[in-house]
C-alpha cells in the first residue's frame, strides 16, 4: 500500500478489515489490488469512518457490491461508528497501486 | 439477536438518511427492477431453450411454435438484456436501466408473439450504446471504445432486423456484439497480468478487425465471413495464450471455476472462427448451426456461467456461494457441444440430439448446483 501513509491503529484496523474485501473474479482483496485510496476517521458522536474505494473501471458493475461489503466489514468493526465508503475514479486505478503480493499471485515476477 | 437485529436496523436507517442526503435514492432502491428484469428473462429463457431443442428435431410439448425465435429469445432478450442490466449497475444512474428495461420488453413482446419485438430490441441496443458513450466520457480506454463498437454493431442487427432483414443476415452483428464486449472486458483485465504491450496492441486491432468484417459481412461484401473468422480465431487463441484467466486458473475455488469456463470458451471461440475461415458463413445448414453455436453456448454461454457466482450476488443481491457442484455444468455443456458440432459436421443426427440435451442439461444442473450450494451454506 504505497499510497497510503502510516495508518494509527484504528485505520490499521479499517485497513485489516477491508483485507477481507475479495474480488471474486481475481481472488485477491480490494487493499492488494490498491483500491483503497483513502481511510479517514471523523471525531464526533457518533465517531465516522469515511473510506474512499475505486474500481479498476466504471464499466464494472461489482462496485456497488464490493461498498455493501466494506461497509458491513467496517460496521462489524464497531456498530456505534458511522460507516461511509464512496466509490472514486480520481485519479484512475493503475496496475502500479497493486501489492507485491497481488502482483506475484497474477505472475508478475515470472519470466 | 434481537440485539443485532436492532443495531442492523438502525445501519439500514442510516444508510437511508444517507441517501437522502447527498439528494440521491438509497443504494440498492433499484434492486426489485433489477430482480423483476431477471424473472422476465427466465421464461424468455426456458422458452428458447425448449424452441432450440424444436428446432434439432425433437418433440416439444411447447416452445417448437418458437422455433423461429430460438435465437433472438436466447442472444438478443435473454443475453443482451442480461448485459444491459450489468452495465446499468455499474454506471449506476437510473436512466440506464431503460436499456434492460427495453430487452425485457422485446422478451416479453416475442413470447407473446408480437411483431414489433426488434424494435424493443433496437430500443435496448440504443440504451446500452449511449450507456456506453457515458463510461467512454467517463474513461476513455480502448476497452470502453470496444464496447461501445460491440453495442453499436448490437444495434445496427437489430434494426436490420426490425426493418425485415432475415435472422441468419443479421446474426454476424449479434455475434460481434458479444465477442467485442467481451474482448473488451478481458483487455481491461490484462491490465492485472504483465501483459507485453504489443499483445495488448494486437487486442485492439484484432477487435476492430473483427468489427469491420462484421461490417463487410452485413454489406455482403466476397470474403468477409472468412475475416469474421480469422479474426474470431485469433481473438480466441489470444485469450488462450495472453487472458489473466491463465493465472488465476492456478488459484482456487471461484476464480479457478471462472477461469477454467473463460478458458474452454475461449477454445470454443478458436473453433467457430476456423469454422468461418475454411466454409465461410452459410445461411442455414451444418456449418451454420456449428459456428454459431460455438459461439453462442461455447464461448458466450459458457462465460455468463463462469460470471453468474460473481455478477448474480452484485445486481441481484443473491448470494451464490462457491461449491465443487459447479463444475457439473461446464463439463456437460462443453462435452454436449462437442457431441453437437461432430453431429452437425459429420451429419450424424442422434449425436446433434444428444448433444443439444446435454446443452440443456448443463444448464439444468447449475441451478440445481447452486440450489444445493445455497442450501448448504445455510
Amino acid at each position: 500500500m504505497p499510497a497510503l501513509p502510516e495508518p494509527d491503529p484504528a485505520r490499521a484496523r479499517a485497513l485489516e478489515a477491508l483485507r477481507e474485501v475479495i474480488d471474486p473474479e481475481l481472488g485477491l482483496d480490494v487493499v492488494a489490488l490498491g483500491l483503497v485510496y483513502g481511510i479517514r476517521i471523523e471525531a464526533g458522536e457518533p465517531e465516522r469512518l469515511h473510506v474512499e474505494l475505486t474500481m479498476t473501471t466504471p464499466a464494472c458493475p461489482l462496485g456497488e457490491s464490493i461498498v455493501r461489503d466494506a461497509e458491513a466489514r467496517l460496521e462489524a468493526l464497531d456498530p456505534e461508528r458511522e460507516v461511509h465508503v464512496q466509490l472514486v475514479w480520481d485519479p484512475p486505478w493503475d496496475p502500479g497501486r497493486m501489492s507485491p503480493e497481488a502482483k506475484q499471485a497474477l505472475g508478475w515476477d515470472e519470466p | 439477536m434481537s440485539h443485532e437485529r436492532g443495531a442492523r436496523h438502525e445501519r439500514g436507517a442510516r444508510r437511508e438518511r444517507r441517501g437522502a442526503m447527498s439528494g440521491g435514492l438509497a443504494r440498492g432502491s433499484t434492486l426489485p427492477l433489477r430482480r423483476g428484469l431477471l424473472l422476465v428473462a427466465a421464461p424468455a429463457a426456458l422458452t428458447g431453450l425448449l424452441a432450440g431443442l424444436a428446432r434439432v428435431g425433437l418433440p416439444m410439448p411447447w416452445g417448437s411454435s418458437y422455433a423461429l425465435e430460438h435465437g433472438p429469445l436466447l442472444a438478443v432478450a435473454v443475453f443482451g438484456t442480461i448485459i444491459a442490466l450489468e452495465r446499468a449497475v455499474a454506471l449506476g444512474q437510473r436512466w440506464a436501466y431503460a436499456a434492460p428495461m427495453a430487452g425485457a420488453l422485446a422478451a416479453a413482446a416475442m413470447l407473446g408473439g408480437q411483431g414489433w419485438a426488434p424494435w424493443a430490441a433496437s430500443a435496448s441496443a440504443l440504451g446500452l450504446a449511449l450507456i456506453n458513450v457515458v463510461l467512454v466520457r467517463k474513461q476513455l480506454a480502448n476497452f470502453t471504445a470496444l464496447m461501445l463498437a460491440g453495442s453499436a454493431l448490437l444495434l445496427a442487427g437489430d434494426l436490420l432486423w426490425a426493418l425485415g432483414e432475415p435472422i441468419a443476415r443479421v446474426v454476424p452483428s449479434w455475434m460481434a456484439f458479444f465477442v467485442l464486449t467481451i474482448a473488451a472486458e478481458r483487455l481491461e483485465l490484462s491490465r492485472l497480468a504483465p501483459t507485453p504491450r504489443w499483445a495488448k496492441s494486437a487486442l485492439v486491432a484484432l477487435a476492430s478487425g473483427l468489427g469491420l468484417a462484421t461490417c463487410a459481412l452485413l454489406a455482403e461484401l466476397p470474403g468477409a465471413a472468412r475475416a469474421l473468422g480469422a479474426t474470431m480465431g485469433l481473438l480466441g487463441a489470444w485469450q488462450l495464450r495472453f487472458d489473466l484467466a491463465r493465472r488465476t486458473l492456478r488459484m482456487s475455488g471461484l476464480p479457478r471455476f471462472t477461469a477454467a469456463s473463460v478458458l474452454l470458451g475461449a477454445g470454443w471461440l478458436v473453433i467457430s472462427g476456423a469454422l468461418l475461415v475454411a466454409f465461410g458463413l452459410p445461411r442455414a445448414g451444418p456449418v451454420y448451426d456449428a459456428a454459431l453455436h460455438g459461439v453462442f453456448v461455447g464461448y458466450v454461454l459458457s462465460m455468463v456461467i463462469a460470471h453468474a457466482p460473481i455478477i448474480l450476488p452484485a445486481v441481484a443481491h443473491l448470494r451464490l456461494p462457491y461449491h465443487r457442484a459447479f463444475w457439473i455444468a461446464p463439463a456437460i455443456l462443453h462435452l454436449g457441444l462437442l457431441a453437437r458440432v461432430l453431429g452437425d459436421l459429420l451429419a450424424i443426427q442422434p449425436l446433434r440430439e444428444f448433444g443439444s440435451i446435454a446443452n440443456v442439461l448443463a444448464l439444468l444442473a447449475f441451478a440445481i448446483a447452486v440450489f444445493w450450494a445455497r442450501r448448504a451454506r445455510r
